[in-house]
Formats: structure tokens, C-alpha cells, sequence
């Protein structure tokens, strides 16, 4: 079963040149388009019937049918650690493949919202972390009218140890108590409890926690202050 | 403290090396993407997106200027969103799947533009754009999710997967170039070929 895969595989492979490992981010203003035109969706609850093509919503901005030139795409370099192979290929090693985080989280609901704010942020360093110190995260509070979100982007995040996950947490410094916002185990975008005053609950934190476990384990692996 | 959002600011991120710690973060990574996925979370579609936008972009700008390839990658993620209870995680792995959708979408838009199907192309034709064929697109998100297999591989799997596939070097020639013991060598590549299986697969599962 394997050796159709292999010839697959093989056959495919002898045509891989550089061009293949390349990525190309996309526009910046991409992922608000796209944001924006899913929280316009009716719930999602109930469709797929048809015949599997993508509905488009009359709400879909796309640059071409706007006429708007899209922003000139960056081109996402690999970086120079790539290794030549035989057979005119030469294959980039993805040692270093380049990611884009688009760190500009607008969240729209109802299609008419006032423009989203950012009410604070916050860069998040590792702290006592049992992996190498490597993991780092953005934080974004966000306010679209009402509504507050949370917006972690985390990086070099692994994953917690078995029978643990990773938690979020508000902070208050002046008397130490934890406001969850929930698991988590990598980027995550999650709504701040109303009411909570981020003067006073102005630390973010990520703590490995014993699955199960309600309180704060003290195992705090990440944090920063919301400014 | 408040200030107004601008023009949503992009980041470009060098990851490092690759090392198996890294890899098998990536696996838990990809693996919590797709649970959120398939359960609709809040921050789904964004996660999805994050995680795999540079490649399905890439994927559409290979045929497609940037305005329709962002176009298409719009609507690849919003397409995958709405049926997203149409993804089989046993037939394949989720950036193969768009990659799969991505397929179909810019085959719809060439042939929109009016640039497909041209089945002979136009020999003294060599200004404009270059002519691709339906083949011509599914061929270049193969190539593509090979190399999207070897990148998320670290060093020594990497390695091993070049020389087998790229060099068709024996199993026991690897064993003995590399001075790793054989079982090494087997579960390497067994590991190298699950990943293609899987991003494959997904390629060739979406909305067949």
C-alpha cells in the first residue's frame, strides 16, 4: 500500500526546486478581510449541503472586484541554510521557514461595529520555564464597541508536559488574585469578563496546570504587564 | 493607554532551526489548530489562518498575481470555515486539505480570466503570462506539500528523507553513510512519509 505512495512520492519529488519551499506572506490587510466577512456569517450551524464550493457573501470584499490594488506581497524569505541535492534540485532546507503572524487582530461583529480599539498591550517573557527559555508571546486587548478580547499570539510555545495544559490568567499585583481566562495551548483569542478594570488586573500570565486543577499552580511560564 | 488600531501591522517572524523539541511543539501546535477547527472554537478561523495563510498564499501567487491570489486565499479560508464539517482528518491533514481547496479556486479563477483551458500553448508566444494547465497547478501544490513535509521535519529525519527520496539511496546505503543504525533510518523515514501521506492525502480529499 505504502509503494504507491513511494512512487508518488518519488515522482514528485524529483521535480522540487527552491521555488516550492518559498512562502510569500500574504497582504496585511488579508486576515481583517477575512475576519470580517466570517463574523458576518450566519451561524455556520446547518450548512455544507450544495455542492461544496465556497459560498461567497455579498458582505466578501475582495481587492480585485474592489479595484483596489492589493498592498505589494513581502516575500518571505528562507534563510541560507538551504543544502543542494542531485537531479538539478536544489531544496531549501526549511530549517529557518519564515512565518507571518499577523499581529493585527480586528474583530468585527454585526458588520457595523465603530472601529476596534487597542485598549493595551503586552509582551510576555518567559519566567521560570522548564523548556529553554525560548517561548515568548504578544498580547493585544482589543475593544470593539462593548466588547473586550484578549489577543495572545504565543511563539516557540511547546506543549505541556502529559497531564497538564497551559492556562491563561489576569493578575491583580495588589493582592495576587487570578482571574482565569481559560486553557490554552498556544495563540489564543479569548473575550474579557465584563467588568474586569485592566488598571487593576494588568498583569497576563500563563501557568502550567495539573489537568483538573482550578487553582493557580504558581507555575507561572509566561508574563507581562498590559500597558 | 487607548490609541486607535492603524492598518493592521504584520510581523515576519525567523523561526529557528528546526530541532526535534521544535518539531514536536509544531505537531502539537498543527494538532490543536485542527481540534479547534473541527469544533468551530472562537479563534478558530484565526489560529487556522495564522498557521497556514503562508502557504495557501504562496500556493495561489504561484499562478496567480498577488490581488487575485489574495483574493483566492480569502476565499480558501472563508470556503473551508463554512464546511469545515466536510474536513475527514483520517483521509489526510488540514493544510493539505486547503491546499486541495486552494486547487480548485484558482482553477476556477484562470479559467475565469479567460487563461484556461489552453491545451497548446502558443509556441512564439514568450511575453505575458506564462500558460499553466489544471495539471500544471495540482503539480505545484504536490511539489509544494513535499517540501512543506521535509521543512517541518528536523535535521537528521530531514536528511534521511532527502537521501531516500531525493537520492533513492537503500535504506541499509543510508544506514551506512549516515553511521545511524538502521532502525534509525526506518522510523525516520517512516515518520518523513506519514507527513506526506497526510498532507497528500488531504490535497487530494478536498471537496473530490
Amino acid at each position: 500500500m505504502d509503494a504507491d505512495l513511494i512512487d508518488r512520492i518519488t515522482r514528485i519529488a524529483a521535480e522540487v526546486g527552491d521555488d516550492d519551499f518559498a512562502r510569500t506572506a500574504p497582504p496585511p490587510d488579508l486576515w481583517a478581510r477575512i475576519s470580517a466577512a466570517a463574523s458576518a456569517d450566519q451561524p455556520a450551524d446547518g450548512n455544507g449541503e450544495g455542492d461544496g464550493e465556497a459560498e461567497r457573501d455579498d458582505d466578501d470584499v475582495s481587492s480585485a472586484e474592489a479595484g483596489v490594488d492589493a498592498p505589494a506581497a513581502t516575500v518571505v524569505s528562507l534563510d541560507q541554510r538551504r543544502r543542494h541535492m542531485n537531479r538539478r534540485i536544489v531544496v531549501a532546507v526549511a530549517a529557518s521557514l519564515v512565518l507571518l503572524v499577523g499581529t493585527g487582530v480586528l474583530l468585527t461583529r454585526g458588520g457595523s461595529s465603530p472601529d476596534p480599539q487597542l485598549v493595551a498591550s503586552a509582551s510576555l517573557e518567559a519566567l521560570e520555564s522548564v523548556e529553554p527559555a525560548a517561548a515568548t508571546a504578544a498580547v493585544r486587548v482589543v475593544s470593539n464597541g462593548d466588547d473586550l478580547r484578549l489577543v495572545l499570539s504565543a511563539q516557540d510555545m511547546t506543549a505541556a508536559p502529559t497531564g497538564h495544559h497551559y492556562e491563561l490568567w489576569l493578575l491583580d499585583p495588589a493582592d495576587g488574585e487570578p482571574l482565569s481566562l481559560g486553557a490554552m495551548s498556544g495563540s489564543v483569542s479569548v473575550p474579557v469578563p465584563a467588568g474586569v478594570d485592566l488598571d487593576t488586573y494588568d498583569v497576563v500570565d500563563v501557568s502550567v496546570q495539573a489537568d483538573g486543577q482550578i487553582e493557580h499552580s504558581g507555575d507561572s511560564v509566561l508574563r507581562g504587564t498590559l500597558a | 493607554m487607548a490609541a486607535s488600531v492603524e492598518a493592521p501591522a504584520t510581523e515576519v517572524i525567523t523561526v529557528p532551526v528546526m530541532t526535534e523539541a521544535r518539531e514536536s511543539a509544531d505537531v502539537a501546535a498543527s494538532a490543536e489548530v485542527e481540534r479547534q477547527f473541527m469544533t468551530g472554537d472562537d479563534g478558530a478561523l484565526e489560529a487556522l489562518y495564522g498557521a497556514h495563510a503562508p502557504l495557501v498564499f504562496s500556493y495561489c501567487n504561484r499562478t496567480l498575481d498577488a490581488a487575485r491570489a489574495a483574493d483566492a486565499t480569502q476565499d480558501v479560508f472563508l470556503g473551508a470555515w463554512r464546511s469545515r464539517e466536510r474536513y475527514r482528518p483520517e483521509a489526510g491533514s488540514l493544510p493539505g486539505w486547503l491546499l486541495g481547496i486552494a486547487r480548485f479556486k484558482v482553477i476556477d479563477i484562470m479559467r475565469s480570466d479567460g487563461r484556461q483551458p489552453v491545451s497548446v500553448p502558443d509556441p512564439f508566444d514568450t511575453i505575458g503570462d506564462p500558460v499553466f494547465e489544471p495539471g500544471d497547478v495540482t503539480a505545484i501544490g504536490e511539489r509544494m506539500l513535499v517540501a512543506e513535509a521535509l521543512s517541518g521535519l528536523s535535521e537528521r529525519p530531514r536528511e534521511m528523507v532527502r537521501l531516500a527520496f531525493f537520492e533513492d539511496l537503500t535504506h541499509a546505503q543510508i544506514a551506512e553513510r549516515c553511521d545511524v543504525p538502521l532502525g534509525t533510518v526506518k522510523s525516520d523515514i517512516r515518520r518523513g512519509l506519514e507527513k506526506m501521506r497526510g498532507l497528500l492525502g488531504g490535497f487530494d480529499d478536498a471537496w473530490n
